[in-house]
């Protein structure tokens, strides 16, 4: 059971990094390998704020607005003049983005070349029932990524915004046509998602008690699989998929130890299911 | 002045002359009927009014506002709406919300706006109006993507409607209809007229685009080879035996 705890904390860093990415490649269809990059400006922006006031609240939110910036900068310089050409092109320019932001963080005068720590002061007391007990870090990183999902889904499900983010992502013309404002739409998309993976780079830093710039570098394939598994585009199979994939790292390796690589698990997982399910867990056929 | 005026408009995909030197007026509270056979350029002329196409010549104008060269979304907002050829619904969205998505900006005054509830009593109530109005019976919380054919046909008409359009483009609304739905349409394209609504209808069948236009324009070729009252078209020999067929004379 307790690994069952550590598996849920993980996967909420993992859902809130992957959910983003899902959202921009339902609005946009671009593999957007540059999210871990904004994941790991969110954690540098988080961890400098957490340094200089000793609040991971704090931190979280300018992890997320830092991320949103990013996020929206990327769009509108890189993305932006690209979107009509095949989809490789803004990819090849999301993996340059994405090397850049890694490299750049690695200069002394962002975060250097090596770890910080990051060890924060729970913000909420330790749990204990019975054999179980969650630290206040963990029990922080849960419930702030619950609350940006149901934030979420509420802006999905609620929200002309969110109505509008469907309709896109179901039929980019028609939208247009319907007189929704395309660009405007994909924008705001753009910072909600990216705010989630600078908000995830600042939770997954304080659990795990460091920051560093290459940080991105395993959640950048990782956040990939969990969007694949859950089938590209789908925001809620984006859910399952990422708590589902950390539960199972966590518990195989508690019950079985580290027979491969813990990362490497995601890929044998990936590999299986796209065996069986060619369109992820939660992905719709294509006629 | 014309509300909709589209003056020697010129299309070219590669070495194909898809529309040549087109004209089209349409005045607030007409209907006009575009026919002709398939590949006559009917759609390729909805495209380039709505922005999806641009003319190599030519202008479109929306009350003397210059549409070619701007974005589907902004002629959209100025007020030109239209349906497909093909029924395109958002699927997984329910009717009521393929409606709500696309209300016009008078529903939402301002940017921020959009991200305050989508479903309010006062649009809910518009949006079933419009569905009401188009003639497809409820449930209208049920998937766009599960209705039949011709219930998404009027669904289009709805959605196109919530865009408080002063022009409508009608791509074959009626193709797929059931006899009572076609009755309901011409209905409903009556009713826009009476309202001031600037109608053009591209229509397979004849009889309907006849009997629902003001003024009708064949086109052939990528060419205007006609022009006139539907009876005028209707005497039009030429145009008799080469696309409206003897039995419709």
């Amino acid at each position: 059971m307790q690994d069952l705890v550590s598996g849920i904390a993980l996967g909420s860093t993992y859902v809130l990094l992957a959910i983003g990415l899902s959202m921009i490649y339902g609005i946009l269809r671009i593999i957007h390998v540059a999210h871990a990059g904004v994941y790991v400006i969110g954690a540098w922006a988080g961890y400098l704020v957490w340094r200089s006031t000793g609040s991971l609240l704090l931190a979280v939110i300018a992890g997320a607005v830092a991320g949103a910036v990013a996020g929206v900068a990327v769009l509108q310089l890189v993305y932006r003049p690209m979107l009509d050409k095949p989809r490789y092109v803004p990819l090849i320019a999301s993996v340059g983005v994405f090397i850049l932001v890694a490299d750049l963080m690695a200069k002394p005068w962002l975060l250097g070349p090596n770890p910080h720590q990051m060890n924060v002061k729970p913000p909420l007391p330790a749990l204990r029932v019975g054999d179980i007990g969650v630290s206040g870090t963990a029990l922080f990183v849960v419930l702030t990524a619950a609350l940006l999902l149901v934030m979420l889904w509420l802006v999905f499900s609620r929200t002309q915004v969110g109505l509008r983010w469907q309709a896109i992502a179901a039929d980019r013309e028609l939208a247009g046509a319907s007189g929704i404002d395309v660009n405007r739409a994909v924008l705001s998309n753009f910072a909600f998602g990216s705010a989630l993976a600078g908000a995830a780079g600042v939770a997954y830093a304080a659990y795990t008690g460091s920051v560093f710039a290459t940080m991105g570098d395993v959640p950048s394939y990782k956040a990939f699989v969990v969007v694949v598994l859950g089938g590209l585009g789908n925001v809620w199979g984006t859910v399952v998929a990422g708590f589902g994939l950390a539960l199972l790292e966590t518990l195989l390796i508690a019950n079985f130890g580290y027979l491969l690589p813990r990362d490497a698990l995601a890929f044998i997982v990936l590999i299986l299911v796209l065996m069986v399910r060619p369109r992820g867990l939660f992905g719709r056929a294509v006629a | 002045m014309s509300r909709l005026r589209v003056r020697d408009v010129t299309v070219r995909f590669a070495s194909l002359t898809a529309l040549s030197n087109v004209r089209l007026e349409v005045d607030a509270g007409e209907v006009v009927s575009l026919v002709g056979p398939n590949g006559a350029g009917k759609t390729t002329l909805f495209n380039v009014i709505t922005g999806f196409v641009q003319p190599v010549a030519g202008t479109v104008r929306l009350d003397g506002q210059r549409l070619n060269g701007r974005g589907s979304a902004r002629i959209s907002r100025l007020g030109v709406a239209r349906t497909f050829q093909v029924a395109r619904p958002f699927p997984e969205l329910t009717v009521e919300d393929n409606v709500i998505v696309a209300l016009g900006r008078a529903s939402y005054p301002h940017p921020l706006r959009t991200f305050g509830r989508a479903r309010t009593p006062a649009r809910r109530e518009r949006a079933h109006g419009l569905l009401t109005e188009v003639g497809l019976p409820e449930p209208y919380d049920r998937p766009a993507g599960d209705l039949p054919v011709g219930h998404l046909r009027l669904l289009e008409v709805g959605r196109a409607l919530a865009t408080d359009p002063k022009v409508l483009l009608l791509d074959e609304p009626a193709a797929g209809l059931r006899e009572p739905e076609v009755a309901q349409l011409e209905r409903v394209v009556a009713r826009l007229r009476e309202r001031g609504l600037a109608v053009v209808l591209v229509e397979h069948n004849v009889p309907l685009a006849l009997r629902a236009a003001d003024r009708v324009i064949v086109l052939a070729g990528g060419e205007v080879i006609a022009e006139g009252t539907p009876d005028e078209v209707r005497a039009d020999r030429t145009v008799i035996e080469a696309y409206l067929g003897t039995a419709n004379a």
